[in-house]
């Protein structure tokens, strides 16, 4: 029977505005108590340079082994209307260096950027972190404009520059960048994402709409650039691996990457976040090399086959069917693109039917994560958000440059926005980029790290408090590569539930976050299994865990189940 | 003065009445192309009139050259190029041509010789909606219906600003007055059964979303949207099979529409058709490579 609509019919029902739900915990914004002073530096001129834009990101790893997790910044750098790539931009002055500060307990953190070595030497965007040489200690990529920087961590708080020894140095805008063992040879590997070509001589006149002055261009003026991928020869070096893996027969503008086996095929797949073009899906091949499988997969494009301005990423299981979906943060208008796994490697756009869109038609979101946020089972999405345009609010009514943090609670296979019930914190506009996450202080709930546009970051604490059990698995790897990334870890309450999650460091916008895995467990004091898959393959089995503790759990050299 | 009046009027001094006559019988037709020819070489012997050049700017419009009318209605007198008709034509032109700023001015000196002229703030807020102005846009929806409570596609439009500004509730019930205004009246409006479709398949409701598309394909079925929309539907409703019909119709109707390609793919890959639904996907790409990334 057909459904008529009728005049004045009273019969038909009528969907309520989006949903806002409420929660009992909240975020407290710890910045001002915590002796971060770091303010991200866009140097913003007159001509609208497409770098002032991008915003920082955030790295969150222990820089100097004493346990407890670091907080790095990046920086711009001093630009004028004269800038060049003669005269490029100038970084000598402390207000535009990247910074490290080290975390001293009680959410207390110190500016150790000059010790360290790591104040930097260009306009930087982005940061990614990993012990790429298996030595014990975490090191440190930076993306940035015309070029990137690799330091080795040297295991005494400092860091020494090896981009050029190591083979490593990638030319051009890069962006996110993630490290991947993507050839099972034990050793980290390293993905550099590349946004466009653009020079500081290429920068186009784009006028704001209501024709007072400049706006920053759209990428549609500008070609996309190959990424690039660089394999870990082991002994320090990396080769240039972009044309062999296939990866440089992709011409992207690329902003975000996440990693996590899409097809559980047991090779760790690349996703990368491309703006306003098609989104790129590298299958691993298992041979060396990647295939791009977006537009089969149906992630390339939204539910119409309309391409978007992906920014951040996050690949995870939101739904604990044990298949990793994909979020990808995008500008107003377009609406967050959720892509449900459908499992055997397709994907359906969820935007809708998840609410996601709903939430977010308004919004411009950069760094985000799926993360269990109250520890209630269900994974949550945050994101780290502002629109693109500092002239918006001019050009056009009702859209803001600054907004505020956003975060739909999971749950199960919709989200609903609880962010108003979350505190000030997500009250308070700012024009947010990178967001890191981790749970910095160990009390068993995952904080966010904000890397605002010219302003000073947020540092939220998160204070959940213990109304739900956890549990934080720390890897460590010994056939394979010492921090375990791409391992699958797979906890079973005692209940039978599932949840997974891929150890990484990569995802969000131009930032890294701390490698360990968090499960939320809700209800669960006890685990019957948790099992590792190992980047080799290798299954690790321990049963009986009891929850609400960090577990580290060592990779066996021998005996393991395969 | 009314626009025919005026034409007729010129043409009683017998100077040009083939081409005028010629040219306004084109125009009835509809076709506006021929209207366009035979109203500039109206012009050309008849002299540049000022209701003369606004006709052949209307045909020259309605024929998808605004450039051309734009360069006619510049060639209006002085005191011409103030009359309400031109200014709406006008900006109707510059919106075309994407200068949307001018038309919004255009729109607004309009507005102040004509405030009750419910075409204007229909307008205005067209241009805001493709700006992504909404809350300026649903003023000026609002506006027009308030002028005229009967302006359905005025609240139809306000049902899509609505929609954009996330109160997916005010849109619904916009939408349903433009439905209960053109249900009986106006049989050949499809667009709001479209874009009612279009908001309940993001809402999930996708019985009535097919509904709502199955109307507005028989309303206008040269349509590929409708048959897009209808297919959408089936496919989220899990009918991929029957989905494939009207998607295939709609890419019939037109092959250079991307949407139905895509999606088309995706019905294929469910019915495990993976030969089918590549073929699809290239059909897909090719269609949006030459497709214009903002539609006016």
């Amino acid at each position: 029977m057909r459904w008529v609509v009728v005049a004045g019919a009273t019969g038909l029902a009528v969907s309520m505005a989006v949903p806002q739900g409420a929660t009992s915990w909240t975020f407290t914004d710890v910045t001002e108590l915590s002796g971060v002073t770091f303010r991200h530096a866009a140097s913003r001129t007159r001509v609208k340079f497409l770098p002032e834009a991008m915003g920082g990101g955030v790295a969150i790893f222990d820089a100097n082994g004493d346990g407890r997790l670091d907080l790095f910044f990046t920086n711009g750098a001093a630009a004028s209307e004269d800038t060049t790539s003669a005269r490029p931009p100038d970084k000598r002055d402390s207000r535009f260096w990247n910074r490290l500060y080290l975390n001293l307990g009680g959410w207390k953190f110190q500016d150790v950027t000059e010790r360290a070595g790591l104040a930097g030497t260009r306009y930087d965007f982005g940061a990614a972190v990993a012990d790429y040489d298996n030595d014990g200690d975490v090191d440190l990529h930076v993306t940035g404009f015309g070029g990137n920087t690799l330091y080795r961590n040297d295991g005494n708080g400092t860091f020494t520059d090896v981009t050029t020894a190591a083979g490593a140095a990638v030319a051009g805008w890069s962006s996110s960048a993630a490290f991947v063992d993507y050839d099972h040879d034990g050793r980290l590997d390293l993905y550099v994402g590349r946004y466009l070509a653009w020079t500081w001589e290429s920068n186009l006149v784009c006028p704001a709409s209501d024709g007072t002055g400049r706006a920053y261009c759209h990428p549609k003026h500008f070609a996309p650039v190959a990424s690039v991928l660089l394999r870990n020869n082991g002994d320090g070096t990396f080769r240039d691996a972009s044309t062999a893996s296939g990866i440089a027969a992709y011409p992207g503008k690329a902003l975000g990457v996440a990693i996590h086996d899409y097809d559980r095929d047991g090779w760790i797949d690349l996703f990368v976040a491309n703006d306003s073009m098609q989104q790129y899906l590298f299958r691993n091949t298992g041979r060396g090399g990647f295939v791009e499988v977006g537009l089969e997969a149906g992630i390339a494009y939204d539910d119409n086959g309309l391409s978007f301005a992906g920014m951040g990423t996050d690949v995870e299981d939101y739904d604990n069917d044990g298949w990793p979906d994909v979020i990808v943060t995008t500008l107003s208008l377009e609406r967050y693109a959720l892509f449900r796994a459908l499992g055997q490697g397709r994907f359906e756009y969820a935007s809708h039917t998840s609410g996601v869109g709903r939430a977010t038609f308004q919004h411009a979101g950069w760094g985000t994560k799926f993360a269990d946020l109250d520890n209630d089972g269900r994974r949550d999405l945050f994101v780290a958000q502002s629109h693109v345009l500092d002239t918006v609010s001019r050009e056009r009514q009702g859209f803001d440059y600054l907004q505020p943090p956003l975060l739909l609670r999971g749950e199960g296979t919709s989200f609903v926005d609880v962010s108003a019930s979350l505190g000030p914190a997500f009250a308070r506009p700012a024009a947010g980029r990178g967001a890191a996450f981790a749970d910095l202080d160990d009390d068993g709930d995952v904080d966010v790290i904000i890397g605002n546009l010219d302003a000073g970051p947020t540092i939220l604490r998160n204070d959940v408090g213990n109304a739900h059990h956890w549990l934080t698995v720390s890897l460590r790897g010994t056939r394979s590569n010492r921090d375990g990334i791409g391992a699958i870890v797979r906890v079973v309450d005692e209940d039978g539930r599932t949840r997974s999650g891929i150890c990484s460091t990569a995802s969000s916008y131009q930032s890294g976050s701390d490698r360990r895995v968090h499960f939320g467990l809700a209800g669960a004091r006890m685990l019957r299994r948790v099992e590792v898959r190992w980047p080799g393959g290798a299954l690790q089995v321990l049963t009986d865990i009891a929850a609400d503790r960090i577990l580290e759990i060592v990779e066996p050299t021998a005996g393991v189940l395969r | 003065m009314n626009f025919w009046v005026a034409l007729v009027l010129l043409t009683t001094g017998q100077e040009c009445p083939e081409a005028q006559a010629t040219a306004r019988q084109a125009y009835t037709e509809r076709r506006y192309d021929q209207a366009a020819l035979h109203f500039a070489r109206a012009v050309s012997t008849c002299g540049p009139h000022g209701p003369l050049l606004l006709a052949l700017a209307q045909a020259q419009l309605l024929a998808g050259r605004p450039a051309d009318a734009l360069a006619s209605l510049d060639r209006l007198p002085a005191q011409g190029q103030d009359d309400l008709q031109a200014l709406k034509v006008r900006a109707k032109v510059q919106y075309l041509l994407g200068r949307d700023a001018d038309a919004e001015a255009t729109l607004k000196r309009a507005a102040a010789s004509a405030p009750a002229d419910v075409e204007i703030p229909y307008d205005l807020g067209r241009i805001y909606y493709q700006q992504g102005r909404h809350t300026e846009a649903a003023r000026s929806f609002r506006r027009a219906t308030a002028l005229d409570a009967r302006a359905f596609k005025a609240w139809d439009n306000l049902g899509l600003a609505a929609e954009a500004l996330g109160d997916v509730a005010q849109a619904q019930q916009h939408f349903l007055k433009a439905v209960a205004l053109v249900h009986k009246d106006h049989p050949g409006y499809d667009v709001v059964y479209a874009n009612f479709a279009d908001l309940l398949i993001k809402l999930g409701d996708h019985q009535r979303a097919f509904d709502l598309a199955v109307e507005a394909a028989e309303r206008n079925p040269g349509e590929p949207r409708n048959f897009f929309l209808a297919g959408k539907a089936l496919v989220q409703l899990g009918q991929s099979d029957i989905s494939v019909r009207w998607l295939e119709r709609a890419i019939t109707l037109n092959a250079h529409y991307p949407e139905p390609h895509y999606l088309l793919a995706q019905a294929y890959r469910k019915l495990g058709r993976p030969a089918d639904a590549d073929r699809a996907l290239t059909s897909f790409q090719a269609a949006a490579a030459r497709t214009p990334k903002e539609r006016r």
